[in-house]
């Protein structure tokens, strides 16, 4: 299965898009349960779950987005590093 | 160098394609509505027997009353949620009475104590002396209060309980009495009222009632009540008879001494009231001398059954208020609430006018008018829909910023 | 930091570069583990405190408690949000540490040609783009990828412009700024 394989070999990214898949459901969810109510009381656990979690999910996905491609970065960077160190360590 | 380019240029795809499903996810967020139209209001109220006794010794026409056990629960869409359980009950001058006394005299007196009352927000509350449970609790969804008085097979209970689940109403009071000893000689025992009222969510109204004992004795003969019919029974575990007419039932008490009215369910516009009893005896004189001078016969009446249970709802937009529905309610001049509609009785006895006139039970909750709630809701405006988008918009500032640091970072 | 240095001092450089980096952070990853527990805790208390918030909201109808709880939850919300901003800005930070060291040692290893200080003449032709605060000599990478508008200095000039320190269009660049150094794609 490539989506198993990306996902195992990408799992941050996968996280990071499972996060904002699922915040973006809650907050849909939440809208919908909010709507579906006229009562203050009633709204207000919505917006404290739903609400303030799929907002938390969303900031979470993209931290960890953000994390894969800047783990990326960091190896492509040190691999270009540890390359120069050798050529250096050859040259003394 | 290249593939880093193609890299980038596929992440700012897959960017883009985020930002534009997470950008659709919001516009039904927009479109729709979030105030939903669920303006309701709802009674239940139970009161196990009323006792009213007039006595022409007694100063200023005053009639004194007692009741209990008495529940009531009020709950509508505007978080009204009052609870109400008081066991006994002296009616509303009496229980008013230390209030009345200490404001004028600037002396805080004690409030009337066998009366236990929770509104929106107070959650449970609980009063018990001996002898007596009073329970009450409000919540959103859910008001209910249950008073109980006596002892195990000589006590009565009364629940009134208004719950609402999704776009369902229910309204429910039940009075459950062990036994009742009226004068001298007559006893109802196993007495159960019910009044059910229930709304579902397209608004279609169900009403159910139910009076009935298991026996009522009196000087000569022993009768039952199931479903409005009375049954002659034989002894105390005889059988129940064929469906004895209303008439020789009426006739018979009243020979017996207890004139009694009887009257049939009575649908209103929003719910039911119960069938009731009402059943007169009359206490002897007291001994000449008797202290505050109390003297002569005390007529007494006792009303049994008319529980309550309404519920309007806003799907009915054509539906008026209870006060406008041509039954005349009356309202009550000083507070403005509407009281019980008076009811067509069935008088068995056939002897009008020694029966008094069946007063409304004693609500100590507000009737429904719907008109007025909706008025208010609109004003109210109460609703969090966009404090919820402002959240989700925040969520997607979150998501466009990590794009945007994305953009940086590489 | 090291700057364009001299052939001898070549190996007295990389040491100076490792003994520099093993006071830096230099694990496979941007972040190390105390990094990664310390905002994993913060995160963690951020979403017990969402939890808590969730809790403390759907336990009562008073209106009053009910939005005490939901301050609660939103305080755990920006908790959390600060521990992903601060996980964020490390690692962005030691990637762009490491960018310039790497960058820096290629620049030492190779050179670009000194190229003569440009001189300005009205003759010649910049490029810019719109919205970059620099004018730039036609072949300087910052214009790669990109349609610009070319135009004499003076014009440029004239718009507000500098003129691009990289290219050496308005002289040789500053000594400790690397030729082919993008500076993280500012222009």
């Amino acid at each position: 299965m490539p989506l198993l394989d990306w996902a195992r070999t990408q799992w941050d990214r996968a996280l990071g898009a499972l996060a904002v898949l699922i915040g973006a459901i809650l907050l849909l969810v939440g809208w919908m349960k909010i709507s579906d109510t006229g009562f203050v009381s009633e709204q207000l656990p919505y917006l404290a779950s739903a609400g303030l979690g799929g907002v938390f999910l969303l900031g979470l996905g993209g931290m960890l987005w953000l994390s894969a491609d800047l783990r990326d970065q960091w190896r492509e960077l040190r691999g270009i590093r540890a390359r120069l160190d050798a050529t250096a360590d050859l040259a003394e | 160098m290249g593939i880093l380019l193609g890299m980038a240029r596929l992440h700012r795809k897959a960017g883009a394609a985020v930002c534009a499903v997470l950008g659709l996810a919001i516009v039904p967020l927009i479109s729709a509505d979030a105030q939903a139209d669920a303006t309701y209001a709802a009674v239940a109220e139970a009161t196990g027997t009323r006792v009213i006794l007039t006595n022409q010794s007694i100063p200023l026409n005053v009639a004194p009353q007692l009741q209990g056990p008495t529940a009531s629960a009020v709950q509508n869409s505007l978080q009204q949620s009052d609870a109400y359980a008081a066991f006994p009950y002296p009616g509303e001058e009496v229980a008013g009475i230390p209030g009345v006394v200490g404001g004028a005299a600037g002396v805080p007196l004690p409030a009337y104590p066998f009366v236990i009352a929770t509104s929106f927000g107070d959650g449970a509350k609980q009063l018990s002396y001996p002898g007596i449970e009073l329970r009450a609790e409000s919540t959103e969804t859910l008001t209910q209060s249950t008073a109980t008085g006596g002892s195990t097979g000589a006590g009565g209970t009364s629940s009134a309980r208004v719950a609402r689940d999704g776009d369902d109403v229910v309204a429910k009071a039940v009075t459950d009495l062990d036994a009742l000893r009226i004068g001298e000689s007559l006893v109802i025992s196993g007495l159960h009222a019910v009044a059910t009222a229930s709304r579902d969510s397209a608004g279609k109204l169900t009403r159910a009632s139910e009076l009935s004992f298991t026996r009522l004795s009196a000087p000569g003969f022993v009768i039952g009540l199931t479903n409005g019919k009375f049954t002659l029974q034989n002894g105390t575990e005889a059988p129940a008879q064929n469906d004895v007419p209303l008439a020789q039932i009426a006739a018979a008490l009243s020979g017996a001494g207890y004139p009694t009215t009887f009257q049939v369910p009575q649908e209103t516009p929003d719910g039911i009231i119960g069938a009731g009893l009402q059943i007169q005896t009359t206490l002897p004189a007291p001994p000449a001398g008797t202290p505050g001078g109390f003297s002569g016969e005390t007529p007494v009446t006792y009303t049994i059954g008319l529980l309550r249970a309404e519920v309007a709802y806003t799907v009915l937009p054509t539906t008026p208020a209870a006060a406008d529905t041509g039954v005349d309610a009356g309202v009550d001049a000083a507070t403005g609430v509407p009281g019980a509609p008076a009811l067509p009785t069935t008088d068995l006895a056939g002897l009008p006018g020694t029966v008094p006139v069946l007063a409304p039970v004693a609500a100590p909750v507000a009737g429904i008018d719907l008109a007025s709630l909706q008025a208010s809701r609109a004003a109210v405006g109460s609703d969090v829909g966009w404090i919820y988008l402002m959240v989700a918009a925040v969520g997607l500032a979150a998501v466009g910023g990590c794009a945007v640091l994305y953009r940086g970072a590489r | 930091m090291s700057s364009i240095s001299l052939g001898e001092a070549r190996a007295g450089t990389s040491r100076t570069a490792r003994a520099r980096r093993a006071r830096l952070h230099d694990g496979p990853e941007p972040w190390s583990r105390r990094d990664a527990v310390a905002v994993a805790v913060v995160l963690l208390l951020a979403l017990i405190g969402l939890v808590i918030g969730w809790l403390g909201v759907s336990d009562t109808v008073d209106l009053d408690s009910q939005t005490g709880w939901l301050g609660f939850g939103i305080a755990a919300v920006i908790l959390g949000g600060f521990g992903m901003v601060i996980w964020l800005l490390l690692g962005l930070r030691r990637v762009a540490v490491l960018r310039r060291e790497v960058l820096t040692e290629l620049d030492r290893r190779h050179p670009k040609p000194v190229r003569t200080p440009g001189v300005l003449t009205d003759g010649q032709q910049f490029g810019t783009v719109t919205g970059m605060r620099r004018y730039h000599a036609a072949g300087c990478q910052l214009l790669e990828d990109k349609a610009p508008s070319f135009a004499a200095a003076s014009v440029h000039a004239e718009a507000g412009l500098l003129p691009c320190p990289i290219c050496t269009v308005g002289g040789a660049p500053p000594p400790d700024v690397p030729p082919n150094n993008t500076g993280g794609g500012r222009a």
